[in-house]
């Protein structure tokens, strides 16, 4: 599984900047919007990114919509890089081992 | 370490390796790092990582870019080292995180900090790290 959606919806600076908000709580959506010179709307959508991407989760409190960050994704994305290469290397030394030429002095007679 | 060499670029055993779609041993050529086994058998790539061969220098250098689509290209850097008789070294670095936000950075630097070695093994001996 490659974690493409998540890492296309962090590469962005305003998506960022708001999953930086909600690290430190969760936040409702007029104080995530009162941080950014964009629109509501614009930050709606960059909320919907994050949420489809499994990120945000969003709760009704009252009469608004409250986000908060799904650390545990945010921490499996991170780690996902090193087991990806981990894997990928692994699996080029067991081919390398099975396929290796015998060694000199097995072929010498 | 020719074998490694080989092993690491040929196109019978990239995709065996990496796991992906239209590799050739080429400078220029992009092909596609397909997680789904299934789609990969069909050729499909959607949702798979583009790559595209940047560097193929025998005996033991061999890059590439890797990136989702729509976001910064970042580097993979694959090293062979002679380590020693029957021993080959392999490197890889993947750099180019300094272009994302900082905020998305952050976490892989407690990675980059203890960086990786994978077990020390007769025939090949591996590490890999992460860096910016």
């Amino acid at each position: 599984m490659t974690p493409s959606v998540q890492f296309a919806a962090l590469a962005d600076d305003t998506r960022c900047a708001l999953v930086d908000l909600l690290r430190e709580r969760p936040r409702p959506v007029h104080e995530l919007a009162a941080a950014f010179p964009i629109s509501r709307p614009a930050i709606s959508r960059h909320l919907r990114v994050l949420k489809d991407a499994g990120l945000i989760e969003e709760e009704r409190d009252g009469r608004e919509n409250v986000y908060s960050l799904k650390r545990q994704r945010l921490r499996v994305l991170s780690t996902w890089l090193e087991q990806h290469w981990s894997n990928k290397l692994g699996r080029l030394k067991d081919l390398a081992e099975a396929t290796a030429p015998k060694a000199q002095s097995e072929l010498d007679l | 370490m020719d074998h490694v060499w080989e092993t690491l670029t040929s196109e019978m055993t990239v995709p065996q390796w990496l796991g992906c779609l239209g590799y050739r041993r080429e400078v220029g050529v992009t092909f596609y790092m397909q997680q789904d086994s299934a789609k990969r058998e069909q050729g499909d790539t959607t949702g798979a990582t583009h790559c595209e061969v940047v560097l193929l220098e025998p005996p033991g250098r061999f890059h590439f870019t890797w990136f989702v689509p729509g976001t910064p290209e970042t580097m993979v850097e694959i090293t062979l080292s002679p380590a020693g008789p029957g021993d080959t070294e392999v490197t890889l670095r993947h750099r180019g995180w300094d272009q994302f936000p900082a905020d998305m950075v952050k976490p892989f630097h407690d990675q980059l900090k203890s960086g990786w070695t994978s077990g020390v093994l007769p025939a090949l001996r591996t590490a890999a790290e992460l860096g910016s």
